[in-house]
């Protein structure tokens, strides 16, 4: 037990504590009062002749400004810059991020609505005046915290802690002079008139080798156990970000089913509704004459167009010739406007689509029976354009294009 | 030394005298931060195993809910907001007291205010954190609470700058953070004298940190005043806002019942009551323990008493208020609910409601109830109650019975409400007692101020 | 497919060869026999006149049992969307109950919840009672088809098995019994309803939606005299602080809906409907006890007038998908925002439960998972293998914390977004169809686009009916659901 209490002891942190070690330099003389009458009457003489000194009370007197002949402190001006940056700020901010970088109707009211960033301007004006205000007095009119100064650890400042008034006068003043000060102090009324040194810098025995470990143990823990908590822990229930959902979605996996497929073909011979199954498949052609159901008019065969040149125009050709870059490859995509291809009824090539035939695969999965008969429709007129008649021209030239005069 | 203190009182010309006994400066220094050198004793043992056990209870409660979920509490719909709301407003009202005292009271020149102001601030940090963890439990899912800050992320989005409880965010956090910057700023001078008294290493080294350097310059004191009057005078206007836009998480909606314009002032003044019932609660305690009473005097309690009615007054005016409005509206929806508050399933809370806040207050009209500790403890307790059930009145009521018939609901707590409530109550006193054993809790340097014969007599002496 | 071959076909005279009427009848899913039509008989009207002199022995009270309107004779006891569908009238779940009138139950001193044990015969059954304002005096009316014993995860031990009352011998009817005795006991039993029991009797609340203009009714005479003897009530066009912002926002599609109260029976499928496409929890009865239960529609159900007569009113309630949406202001993070065409939407992923959605809605339409309801419920079934392949892959299964709420089926909306632009078509109101109304046997409920001309949009025509106001339309949230007022066809003066 006893070991284990001196393993973890760090010196630095036990014991009595020890006052630093002083240098042989003068940093000033100091002089303590008894009421607040003598120091003020004190202050206000010495700043007459001193401008280097300083005094210190346990808590702030009246009046000691003005014997001190201090000028007003000018903390307001930190305060009010940063306060109106603040509404500034915020207010841009807000505006910004609901106008310009995300905007989204909320309630049918405005993007920039002041009347709702009111309170969130005011919050942020306040919390910026005061943080800057604290911050400021410490930095800049303090000048930073300082537990190496002179003062600290002196029986003077002891005394001025509980209840004692203190004068300092700095050795660094122009005029100073140990003995008129001490004459001067004198006079004044003040006692224990003490010579006070300049303090030997620390080593800072803080940073001995156990608390470096320690210090580092804690760095180690605290940024691993941040690292668990956030990216590991988070994740794990109850904690629940709708990441993994019960339902079967797209080829997603199904532990009902012992294949483990969360997407199933139906029974074969399912019939879906508005749609029966293709009477003529696998025979070479259909039993009975299919009758194309659509009219060749403008919207049919743009649609019959388009269709053409996404799926057929591979093969068998932009117009049909058969001259794709599959041409002259075994076996070549035939033309369309041979004598055999010309005679086929519509409903053949709605069956060749439909089917396939040779080597030409089933097109039923990938285009709609509309599309197949528009497409029929759009072959019909490319074997008409590269068959056609004098009739065609004239009937042209009189009438102009068909497709201007339709609307 | 009573009948010297009352003679005085009447005295109205001279101004009461605030350190009562004789106490010199050094007497004050010693009183304050003996407690702070002592081992803790056996009554400090027992008060904080009881404040800890409830702290335990309520820590096991929020890790219950967080673990099955807000279905362990009694919130449904139309009730969506239960204890948790009720809670959050009632910690947060709490903490206006502190502030009120400290900054409110120091712009208005009342020097009676520095024996109690350290320790009503400090309530109010204890407070504002005790709310502070109930919009985040009361979450359905509170390991997302960091969506309601504004900070790039990967969603690239913002929160709704519009929505209410984002102002509660900022608001309550700025609060924590002025509260806990000006009580800080308080504390410097008293840490150190701290650290120019104390005996071991370690804690000399601590109070040398917190002390920031200080060494009572009055170079220093200057801008320290400075800065000290600009806190408070920001932390004034601070606090109204905080509680009024707490008071818009109810003031923005449309229930009935809560789209009132009454709320920011009544709740504000409600907040100030409740406070000053907890801080009256609590230092009754302290003083005695502490042996604090010649600092902390009966005069200290019995002005916190005026405050504490005047403010009841307030909010009895406020419900006068709402009860008007809603008669001279003519909507239906606004009448049937303070009808039903009344007269409804959940009447027992707004009785409980009106007789502590309104008509029990009123005793402090005499002095004799004013200056009896007794009397005084006894209506701190019960204003402390009927200010939970005014939350809870304004909270569940209005809910629980809105637009449409087919809606309405009953709301029933459960174990796990109560569960966390207690444990606030203990989280709080648990800070509370480890607060008045690691901190001074007078502000020694104000009180050494405004002890007999401490400014100077000449000149400006205010 | 050999029986049809063998035995069906050949009996039927069809034109086609069988493979093809195979796959029609398939197709169609009905195949009609050329059987002759049995001629009806004649009624016999000499048959009624003997009915006014038979009088029925009662000296105490009279059962009268029936299938329950949920779960028939009690084959469906172990479907929760079916459990906990409110009944129609009583709002009840997950039980059944003995419904009394409040004289015979004053009589014998009995409040809603009280147990009380009926004996028909030798037969008894111990039940709790529901008070049923215009029930008819010494009447109890059970539903059947609770109680089961062995009825799956979700049926099992649900209710009260009221079949023990039924008897072979019984006279007139085997679902009517007389000289029922009814005695008291000792002993509540807490039935679980989505709607306050008490909400009719209470002198504050009478008539309270007839007087907050939750529901607009008129007669037929009045309607016919003057088609828009509404337009007093109306309210929407309020001013606004808005300004013109509102108009610039909605000039797309712009959804929504119309429910025509005259058509609405309060059936519920249309409920069934919602919480089957959107997989909505089912939570149990004490969740709905505690009024959490987490169907997105509701049929509300109104009483007015008084409790031995009361006039009844039904209402689907849904989100109404408001324009100034009280719920989208109030959210801190922006879970909730309005979309371009007219949606309110709900973003899951985003919402943090703080519920402040909910409190805001006047209609009280936002559900809130207390719980993870799917693992929360009975051995967490609803997770598990096989209730998994319920779920509608299209819509998000919600865990605990998230706010939900009637989406208007987006998904529906999305996918005929898509195959409008695939076909390369406009999209068009009446291409989709929610849930809801897909369901509704009366066609009450009508969906489209507002911004469509009236001429194609049947919705449309709905919207601007001179009967139809919106709910609570002076709170100015601009709702985009029209009900349409229900007409009733009262001639007193021939009663």
């Amino acid at each position: 037990m006893e070991r284990l209490k001196k393993f973890f002891r760090f010196n630095a942190l036990s014991g009595e504590p020890v006052p630093a070690e002083r240098t042989k330099k003068l940093f000033g003389i100091t002089a303590l009062f008894d009421t607040p009458d003598q120091i003020i009457h004190a202050a206000d003489k010495i700043s007459g002749h001193y401008k280097d000194f300083d005094v210190n009370t346990p808590y702030p007197l009246h009046g000691m400004d003005k014997a001190m002949k201090l000028k007003p402190s000018k903390l307001g001006f930190i305060t009010l810059v940063f306060g109106l940056s603040g509404t500034v700020f915020a207010l841009l901010f807000m505006g910004w991020a609901m106008t310009l970088d995300y905007p989204m109707i909320i309630g049918g009211k405005p993007f920039f609505s002041l009347p709702a960033f009111i309170p969130i301007t005011f919050e942020v004006t306040v919390l910026l005046a005061t943080l800057s205000t604290v911050i400021g007095m410490l930095t800049f009119f303090f000048n930073y915290p300082e537990n190496n100064h002179p003062l600290v650890d002196t029986p003077y400042l002891r005394s001025v802690s509980v209840d004692k008034f203190g004068i300092c006068i700095y050795a660094s003043d122009t005029h100073f002079d140990e003995g008129n000060v001490k004459n001067l102090l004198m006079e004044l009324g003040g006692k224990n008139i003490e010579l006070v040194y300049y303090p030997q810098k620390e080593s800072y025995p803080i940073f001995e080798p156990k608390f470096l470990i320690f210090l580092a143990i804690v760095a180690v823990i605290t940024s691993g156990g941040t690292y668990i908590t956030l990216n590991k822990l988070m994740y794990l229930p109850p904690f629940d970000f709708m990441l993994w959902q019960e339902k079967t979605t797209v080829q997603s996996k199904s532990h009902f089913y012992s294949d483990q497929f969360g997407m199933r073909t139906p029974v074969e011979g399912t019939v879906a509704r508005g749609f029966l199954p293709y009477m003529y498949s696998g025979l070479p052609q259909p039993a009975q004459t299919l009758v194309n159901p659509l009219l060749p008019d403008k919207e049919n065969l743009e649609l019959g167009e388009k269709k053409y040149f996404t799926f057929c125009s591979p093969c068998h050709g932009n117009y049909a010739d058969g001259d794709s870059r599959l041409n002259q490859q075994f076996p070549n995509p035939p033309s369309l406007h041979t004598d055999r291809a010309r005679n086929f009824s519509d409903g053949m090539i709605y069956h060749i689509i439909t089917n396939g035939q040779n080597i030409m695969p089933s097109y039923a999965s990938q285009i709609t029976r509309e599309e197949r008969w528009a497409i029929t429709n759009y072959i019909r007129v490319l074997q008409r354009a590269k068959n056609a008649k004098e009739t065609d021209l004239e009937f042209a030239r009189r009438h102009g294009s068909l497709y201007d005069k339709v609307d | 030394m009573n009948s010297n203190t009352q003679e005085v009182m009447t005295d109205y010309k001279h101004e009461a005298v605030l350190v009562e006994g004789g106490l010199t400066r050094s007497d004050i220094e010693e009183f304050v931060a003996r407690p702070l050198d002592t081992k803790p004793d056996k009554k400090f043992l027992i008060a904080i195993t009881i404040s800890g056990s409830m702290l335990l209870l309520g820590a096991l409660c929020v890790g219950l809910t967080f673990w099955f979920g807000v279905g362990l509490w009694g919130n449904n719909q139309p009730v969506g907001w239960g204890f948790g709301i009720v809670n959050f407003v009632y910690w947060i009202g709490i903490g206006h007291a502190g502030t009120l005292i400290s900054a409110i009271l120091f712009l208005l020149r009342q020097r009676w205010r520095t024996g109690i102001a350290r320790f009503a601030e400090a309530m109010t940090i204890f407070a504002v954190m005790c709310a502070g963890l109930f919009p985040i439990i009361h979450m359905g899912r509170p390991w997302l609470a960091g969506y309601l800050l504004p900070y790039p992320n990967q969603h690239a989005l913002w929160p709704n700058f519009t929505s209410p409880l984002v102002w509660d965010v900022f608001a309550v956090s700025t609060y924590f953070t002025v509260s806990l910057v000006f009580w800080y700023i308080g504390l410097i001078p008293d840490f150190a004298s701290l650290r120019d008294r104390t005996k071991t290493k370690l804690k000399k080294i601590i109070y040398s940190i917190f002390s920031l350097g200080w060494r009572h310059s009055h170079r220093n004191w200057q801008h320290y005043e400075k800065a000290y009057l600009i806190l408070a005078g920001f932390a004034t206007p601070l606090v109204l806002s905080v509680h009024t836009i707490v008071s818009f998480d109810f003031a923005v909606s449309i229930v009935p019942g809560w789209h009132t314009t009454i709320f920011p002032p009544y709740f504000v003044a409600g907040a100030v009551f409740s406070g000053f019932a907890m801080v009256v609660l609590v230092l009754v305690f302290v003083r005695k323990l502490f042996n604090l009473e010649h600092i902390i005097t009966v005069t200290h309690l019995e002005r916190m008493n005026k405050i504490m009615m005047a403010t009841g007054m307030m909010v009895g005016y406020g419900y006068a208020m709402e009860f008007f409005i809603a008669w001279y509206s003519g909507n239906p929806f606004e009448q049937f609910v303070f009808i039903s508050r009344a007269l409804g399933p959940y009447a027992f809370t707004y009785w409980i409601m009106i007789s502590c806040n309104v008509i029990i207050p009123q005793l402090f009209w005499f002095k004799r109830f004013r200056r009896s500790i007794p009397v005084m403890l006894a209506i701190a307790i019960l204003v402390n109650v009927g200010m939970w059930m005014e939350r809870f009145v304004i909270v569940v009521t209005s809910l629980h019975r809105d637009f449409l018939p087919s809606s309405w609901g009953m709301f029933i707590p459960t174990l796990t409400d109560f569960g966390i409530l207690i444990g606030s109550f203990g989280l709080f006193f648990t800070l509370v007692i480890l607060f008045t054993k690691t901190l001074p809790v007078v502000s020694i340097a104000e009180v050494k101020a405004v002890s007999e014969g401490a400014q100077p007599s000449h000149g400006d002496g205010h | 497919m050999k029986n049809w071959e063998e035995t069906i076909y050949p009996v039927i005279n069809s034109p086609l060869d069988f493979k093809r009427f195979w796959q029609t009848s398939l197709h169609d899913g009905v195949v009609f026999s050329n059987e002759p039509v049995t001629s009806l008989g004649v009624f016999n009207s000499a048959s009624v006149s003997g009915l006014s002199d038979r009088k029925i022995e009662n000296k105490g009270f009279i059962v009268i049992l029936k299938e329950s309107y949920t779960l028939s004779d009690g084959r469906f006891a172990d479907n929760g969307w079916l459990q906990e569908l409110p009944h129609p009238v009583t709002k009840i779940t997950w039980d059944n109950y003995a419904a009394i009138s409040k004289d015979s139950a004053d009589e014998l001193g009995l409040n809603n919840n009280d147990l009380v044990e009926i004996n028909v015969g030798n037969r008894k059954l111990i039940i709790p009672v529901f008070l049923q304002p215009g029930a008819a005096d010494k009447t109890i009316t059970i539903e059947l088809g609770y109680g089961r014993e062995k009825a799956g995860i979700v049926g099992t031990n649900v209710g009260f098995n009221a079949n023990v009352l039924l008897s072979k011998n019984s006279g007139q009817s085997p679902w009517i019994y007389s000289n029922a005795e009814i005695k008291k006991i000792s002993g509540t039993y807490k039935l679980a309803s989505t709607q306050e029991h008490h909400a009719f009797d209470k002198g504050l609340t009478k008539d309270a939606p007839n007087r907050r203009g939750l529901i607009r009714t008129g007669t037929l005479e009045e309607y016919k005299k003057d088609p828009d003897f509404l337009k007093s009530e109306k309210g929407l066009d309020q001013p606004t602080f808005y300004g013109q912002h509102l108009k610039t926002l909605y000039t797309g599609t712009k959804w929504g809906m119309s429910i025509d109260l005259n058509k609405c029976l309060g059936c519920g499928e249309c409920v069934v409907a919602c919480t089957s496409e959107n997989n909505v929890p089912v939570v149990g009865k004490d969740q709905v006890e505690r009024s959490r239960e987490m169907q997105w529609l509701r049929i509300d159900r109104y009483y007015s007038g008084d409790y031995e007569d009361p006039e009844v009113f039904n209402q689907p309630m849904l989100c109404q998908h408001c324009d100034h949406a009280p719920c989208e202001n109030v959210c801190p993070v922006a879970a909730t925002t309005h979309s371009d065409d007219g949606l309110n939407q709900m973003a899951y992923n985003r919402c943090v439960g703080t519920r402040y959605c909910s409190n805001n809605c006047p209609y009280k339409v936002r559900r809130f998972n207390f719980y993870d309801f799917k693992s929360h419920f009975k051995d967490s079934f609803q997770e598990n293998n096989i209730f998994s392949l319920l779920y509608n892959p299209e819509v998000s299964v919600r865990s605990r914390g998230v706010m939900e709420k009637c989406t208007f089926c987006v998904q529906r909306i999305m996918d005929a977004r898509e195959n409008a632009i695939r076909e390369n078509k406009p999209l068009k109101g009446s291409d989709v169809k929610t849930a809801c109304q897909e369901a509704c046997n009366t066609e009450a409920i009508k969906f489209g686009d507002m911004n469509e001309k009236e001429s194609e949009s049947e919705y449309n025509k709905y919207k601007n009916h001179s009967l139809g106001y919106h709910m609570l339309e002076d709170l100015n949230t601009r709702p985009n659901i029209t009900y349409l007022a229900k007409l009733k066809n009262t001639h007193p003066e021939e009663t």
